[in-house]
């Protein structure tokens, strides 16, 4: 991963801030820097989000393609990860460097939907056992900045509230044969459910105390962290800790508490703002990325 | 494991038949052990005469093998003053039920979390440009393997005399659907329903090391798992350190009285 180097003095600066509960750039501990959401910038996808937190920068794409549903899931449709390091976020990725962590994230992403009230999979099944929807979430770094997870998450939930899914139907004709027909209309289309999809948050423990949203300065100072995704209601989906140091248990207990209670604002101003976004329809103003 | 390219694997699209079996019925609950008590274990430390350090753990039916080389030469880059921690996690390729696989993607996933839950117990500046290797290899997996594969690594590499704060103690953990009870311990046929937990501790220093959990935990069910895990880390702990001095004791004999 991405990281800077700092010299003792403003390793100790950093600490003493955080111990005040003043970080830095003027935040307190659990306040996440501005976030900049922005839905549908890539036209040739079926559903797209760019997030910028800090420097952080992070571009989903999200296509549906039909598939085979898995045997285990007949009546499922299913989610494929893939993430890529490019060398344009820090000189580390270059070749295969970056191949690691671009497992070690779509793995996370893996888990966090590993389950029944992430997403609502039965949606997304078109003919049990022969046909469902599979949609490929491309998650693409373009800087990074510190806290990469959790613009990630913000990243793939937007995205996936973008995604809107041509509707077909299946018809059957006398002979038992099935057909499946797409409807003629642009703009029938089948919209996803993401109220549930969980955000992850990630706590870096500095000194005694935890911040969420680290800068790289920060991690550099932080000897472990917890990711914890969580969805809007509040339960948790996945829990992991990273990095090189341990963690005290009563500390742990305290991070879940602090992960919740963030969580929950988080998706509550995350939903508010898509939903702004999106009633402004065709006259919203196209930004576009790394500006 | 690399994949054997003279195996003859069948068709690329073949499927297993118990997928189209009608499930059983699962019974709720286990039977034969509470729902806090972990599986009877077998541990031994120094058994191969090759490494620096070696340990083996079974615990039911889930088997693991672990050995450390080292410390050696690496030579460091980019300034870096501590040590560095290899460490390796596989599973022969028979050691799971259902059909033959090689599982590189998820071994190399396993083996960076063993590394993670070892560092922090490892006093790694005391090693500077050197490096340490683990090797674990799971045998046979019959639930829970990746903590028994930290307990076993932790044990090899105290077993090496490496310096370290303390052991590292693994304990694993699985809760059904919604509702049901914590299962400490979990065979694999526990291990797929729902919701699972992998847990490491440092014992004496009460120091979380590793922490990993998927599935759905509402409310305060995680920190109540998280107390069970911790309490099961607490229960193998005397076992780890009873195998520890059996082997001390075997590399250096007791000292003989001197005549005269």
């Amino acid at each position: 991963m991405a990281s800077v180097v700092l010299s003792e003095a403003e390793k100790v600066y950093i600490l003493h801030g955080v111990q005040d509960d003043l970080r830095t750039d003027g935040r307190g501990c659990e306040d996440y820097r501005g976030i900049e959401v922005e839905t549908d910038v890539v036209s040739n996808t079926t559903g797209s989000a760019r997030v910028k937190i800090g420097h952080t920068d992070v571009l989903v794409g999200v296509k549906a393609e039909m598939g085979t549903p898995k045997l285990e899931h007949p009546k499922e449709g299913y989610l494929e990860f893939f993430v890529d390091c490019s060398a344009n976020a820090t000189p580390e990725f270059e070749g295969r460097g970056g191949e690691e962590l671009g497992t070690e994230i779509a793995n996370m992403l893996y888990k966090i939907f590993d389950n029944k009230s992430s997403m609502d999979r039965e949606s997304l099944c078109i003919l049990p056992g022969e046909h469902c929807w599979v949609l490929y979430v491309d998650v693409l770094l373009l800087e990074c900045g510190g806290n990469l997870f959790d613009t990630i998450s913000i990243a793939v939930k937007s995205a996936l509230f973008n995604t809107r899914i041509p509707k077909v139907r299946v018809l059957e004709d006398d002979e038992g044969s099935k057909e499946i027909e797409l409807s003629d209309d642009p703009y029938d289309c089948m919209r996803l459910n993401v109220e549930h999809v969980p955000c992850i948050v990630t706590l870096s423990r500095i000194g005694h105390r935890h911040v969420v949203d680290a800068t790289l300065q920060e991690e550099a100072c932080s000897l472990a962290s917890l990711l914890i995704s969580v969805t809007s209601k509040g339960t948790l989906t996945c829990m992991r800790k990273i990095g090189k140091g341990s963690l005290d248990p009563e500390s742990i207990f305290e991070m879940i508490e602090t992960g919740k209670r963030v969580a929950k604002f988080l998706h509550l101003s995350l939903q508010n703002v898509l939903s702004q976004e999106e009633s402004l329809g065709k006259k919203r103003h196209k930004i576009g990325f790394l500006r | 494991m690399p994949g054997d390219s003279r195996r003859v694997r069948g068709p690329e699209e073949s499927q297993s038949p118990l997928l189209y079996a009608v499930p059983a019925q699962l019974p709720v609950g286990r039977t034969g052990r509470g729902a806090g008590e972990p599986r009877a274990v077998f541990v031994r430390a120094g058994l191969l005469s090759h490494a620096a350090g070696s340990a083996y753990i079974e615990a039911g039916g889930t088997k693991v093998l672990c050995a450390v080389s080292g410390p050696r030469e690496w030579g460091g880059a980019g300034g870096e003053r501590r040590g560095r921690l290899l460490c390796d996690l596989r599973w022969a390729p028979f050691s799971r039920a259902g059909a033959w696989s090689s599982s590189a993607a998820s071994s190399r996933q396993a083996g960076l979390l063993l590394q993670e839950s070892l560092e922090a117990s490892l006093r790694l500046e005391r090693y500077p440009r050197a490096e340490l290797a683990v090797w674990a290899l799971v045998l046979e997996d019959r639930g829970s393997a990746l903590p028994a594969a930290v307990s076993c690594a932790s044990l090899a590499l105290a077993d090496a005399g490496v310096e370290m704060y303390d052991l590292v103690v693994g304990a694993g953990l699985s809760r059904g659907a919604e509702g049901e009870e914590l299962r400490l311990d979990p065979d694999d046929s526990e291990e797929e329903a729902g919701a699972t937990m992998y847990l490491s501790l440092l014992p004496a220093l009460n120091q979380v090391s590793g922490l990993l959990c998927s599935g759905e935990w509402e409310g305060d069910t995680s920190v109540a798992a998280v107390r069970m895990c911790m309490e099961g880390c607490q229960r193998l702990y005397p076992v780890l350190q009873q195998s520890l001095v059996k082997a001390t004791k075997r590399k250096i004999p007791a000292p003989q009285p001197q005549s005269g």
